[in-house]
């Protein structure tokens, strides 16, 4: 930027400033690349970036980036219990975490496992809906190991 | 005798500290040895208490004590301090002392030898008359005094309560097996008692067993069996703590989807729908299958709502929504039956040519039920073959609390509980101790009925796995091996739980069984009818 100023005129028009919120697919692709507090920090930047990292389909690539081909049709299931943040947050950080594995080590039961539970926690809110008590059936996945 | 008393009282409390675990076979006390005396290191709990009640008998009779001790009653081997001090107390209170001691009840009863019986202290307390009686009347309240104040013990040694706690529960249970009602219920006060020092699960055991086996002695049965949507809403609470439903669920959920591959019409027939918590992993593991999703039927059975509201329609309609989120297309039918027997495979409305469908039949917890009455068992195995299942998936307690004689269920059952209430423990469970506390009643129920109950009402008649293997055996069905992957979620799913190190999955000849450490407590089987021979 300091340069800038110190540049004449005409080298100022021939050299373009590049900013990073103009180009909000290389930016994508950056946030795609983080792990999951790196996001959290990228959130607070501005509200641009905020709004981005609220883009299921980052929360997506977290969540099974380590698996190749991704399977046919869990996006629109997930999509339609929650959406893959939600997944995220409520089963894959908590399983990754218990099962002690790093995220390149899953495998389809992990996966399995977690859209298992995802589910059965989406049912029981939908079951539950209305009452005083929340559900509780992943409570077990929140306590402290 | 004060420093002995002292010593006696430092040397108990010390025990812990100096003598961090009780041998079995302990052998003299060190520092009373010194001093002449010969008390085993497992009686000075017992000593000390003694001598603290024969301060307090002596102390009160500060005036008159002279009278007494110059008795010529002779005390033989006064180096056995603990039965001396028993004679000195015998003598005060003009009874037994050890009417008033948990552990030489329990000993007695159970050695059988020297049976405790209540005719044999009275005569004692004949003998001791007339040497005492001036000394009885006068100390009448005072006796009661000490006798109030013997539960307060010097040294509460927890680990041999819990060792007392069991005997005391068997000797009840066996006393009950001998009609002997009078010392059952003796036992069972005495029961009450020591649950109270203890903490944690022997304390919920204990507390469910005493009430269960005093519902049997004083024959006050539960009235009523507990009102259905209340039952369920106990399961769920199960559900919540533990992993013992959700294994059932993930490991039949795993066979039913295996058994259904490549089907596009697909049933189940569930025996018990309660909340329907079962199927929505099916679903959405049905949803993600190659090729996607067949059309899934849900059949759901269950008992009348006292009020009448159609809760398996509710449940169904939530499953309903749930399958239209997912891309499944879904249809339920319920059915309310207060006995599986009563149902026909022909209700069911199979369909078969076109619109032929895959058939899986689940049941968690069922089929023990059917075995309170006579052929009901049979009866329902023969409408599963009419419905002609590709797999039939079973889920029940593994332990056997049916057996013929009354000790032995009782046996059995403790042990059975006792893990299981452990586990629980262990478990710490989050989400406030109402899903804990919950799911303790859920428990208590059944610890009642196994307990309490004969006959038609004894309905918590859990078999083994392999008396089912029989079962099912003969009633012709073949076993179905559930597979690695079954397996394989399941070890995954214990090793979320906090305490996944004490929870283990066994396999055992294609059957899948959870347990604590190396009990286990649910067995999970799958079934098919077994090919004619030619």
């Amino acid at each position: 930027m300091d340069m800038d100023m110190d540049m004449d005129m005409d080298t100022k028009k021939k050299c373009t400033r590049f900013f990073i919120n103009d180009n909000m697919d290389v930016l994508i692709e950056i946030l795609k690349r983080l792990d999951e507090k790196s996001i959290g920090v990228a959130a607070c930047v501005c509200r641009l970036w905020c709004a981005l990292t609220r883009n299921d389909a980052l929360w997506e690539h977290l969540c099974f980036r380590q698996l190749s081909p991704p399977r046919e049709g869990v996006r629109t299931v997930v999509a339609a219990l929650g959406g893959y943040r939600r997944l995220y947050t409520l089963c894959v950080k908590p399983v990754l975490t218990r099962l002690g594995k790093r995220k390149d080590m899953w495998t389809t039961h992990e996966v399995d496992l977690s859209l298992s539970l995802f589910c059965v926690d989406y049912y029981e809110r939908l079951f539950l809906a209305g009452a005083a008590t929340p559900p509780s059936s992943l409570i077990f996945l929140c306590k402290a190991g | 005798m004060k420093r002995d008393r002292d010593r006696g009282k430092a040397a108990a409390s010390a025990k812990p500290y100096m003598w961090p675990d009780p041998q079995p076979d302990a052998g003299m006390d060190e520092l009373f040895a010194v001093l002449g005396y010969k008390v085993k290191s497992s009686d000075m709990a017992d000593v000390a208490e003694k001598l603290e009640q024969l301060e307090m008998a002596m102390g009160t009779t500060a005036d008159d004590g002279v009278s007494v001790f110059a008795d010529d009653t002779v005390h033989y081997n006064p180096s056995d301090l603990s039965g001396w001090v028993d004679n000195m107390l015998t003598e005060f209170t003009g009874e037994s002392s050890t009417t008033n001691f948990a552990g030489e009840d329990d000993l007695r009863a159970i050695a059988g030898v020297a049976i405790f019986d209540s005719t044999d202290s009275e005569n004692s307390c004949k003998r001791m008359k007339a040497a005492a009686a001036d000394v009885r009347s006068e100390f009448g309240e005072d006796s009661s005094a000490v006798k109030q104040q013997q539960p307060r013990a010097v040294v509460v040694d927890s680990q041999e309560t819990g060792v007392r706690l069991v005997h005391t529960l068997m000797a009840c249970a066996e006393a009950v097996q001998q009609e002997n009602m009078k010392l059952a219920d003796a036992l069972v006060k005495h029961v009450g008692l020591l649950a109270v020092s203890q903490i944690g699960a022997m304390r919920k055991v204990a507390t469910y067993f005493a009430e269960a086996l005093a519902r049997r002695i004083y024959k006050i049965y539960p009235e009523e069996p507990l009102d259905s949507s209340l039952s369920d809403i106990l399961q769920m609470h199960f559900y919540e703590t533990g992993p013992y439903l959700k294994f059932a669920h993930f490991t039949a959920n795993q066979a039913i989807l295996e058994a259904f591959a490549g089907s596009n019409r697909v049933h189940v027939i569930d025996f018990s729908l309660r909340q329907g918590m079962q199927w929505p992993a099916l679903m959405q593991a049905l949803a993600l299958r190659p090729g996607g999703p067949p059309a899934f039927r849900l059949t759901g059975i269950g008992p009348p709502h006292p009020d009448n509201s159609d809760a398996l329609q509710q449940v169904g309609w939530k499953l309903a929504q749930l399958a239209e989120t997912i891309g499944v297309e879904f249809e339920f039918r319920g059915f309310v039956t207060n006995s599986l027997a009563d149902l026909d495979a022909e209700m069911l409305e199979i369909r078969a040519g076109d619109d032929e469908e895959t058939v899986a039949v689940n049941s968690v917890f069922e089929l023990h039920q059917l075995l309170a009455r006579p052929g009901a068992f049979e009866k329902v195995l023969n409408s599963i073959k009419e419905m002609r299942p590709k797999i039939v998936t079973v889920v029940e307690q593994e332990a056997n609390h049916n057996g013929g004689a009354f000790l032995d269920r009782f046996n059995e059952s403790l042990h059975y509980y006792s893990t299981m209430f452990d586990s629980l423990e262990s478990d710490g469970v989050g989400g406030g101790g109402q899903d804990l506390m919950m799911t303790e009643v859920y428990l208590g129920r059944q610890i009642c009925n196994v307990v309490a109950c004969d006959g038609p009402e004894r309905v918590e008649r859990h078999e083994t796995l392999e008396q089912w293997r029989a079962r099912m055996g003969s009633a012709g069905f073949d076993s179905v091996q559930l597979g690695s992957n079954a397996f394989k979620q399941a070890s995954m799913l214990l090793a979320l739980f906090s305490s996944g190190e004490g929870y283990m999955v066994e396999e055992r000849d294609g059957c899948l069984m959870l347990g604590w450490h190396t009990r286990p407590l649910i067995a999970t089987s799958a079934w098919r009818i077994a090919a004619a021979e030619d």
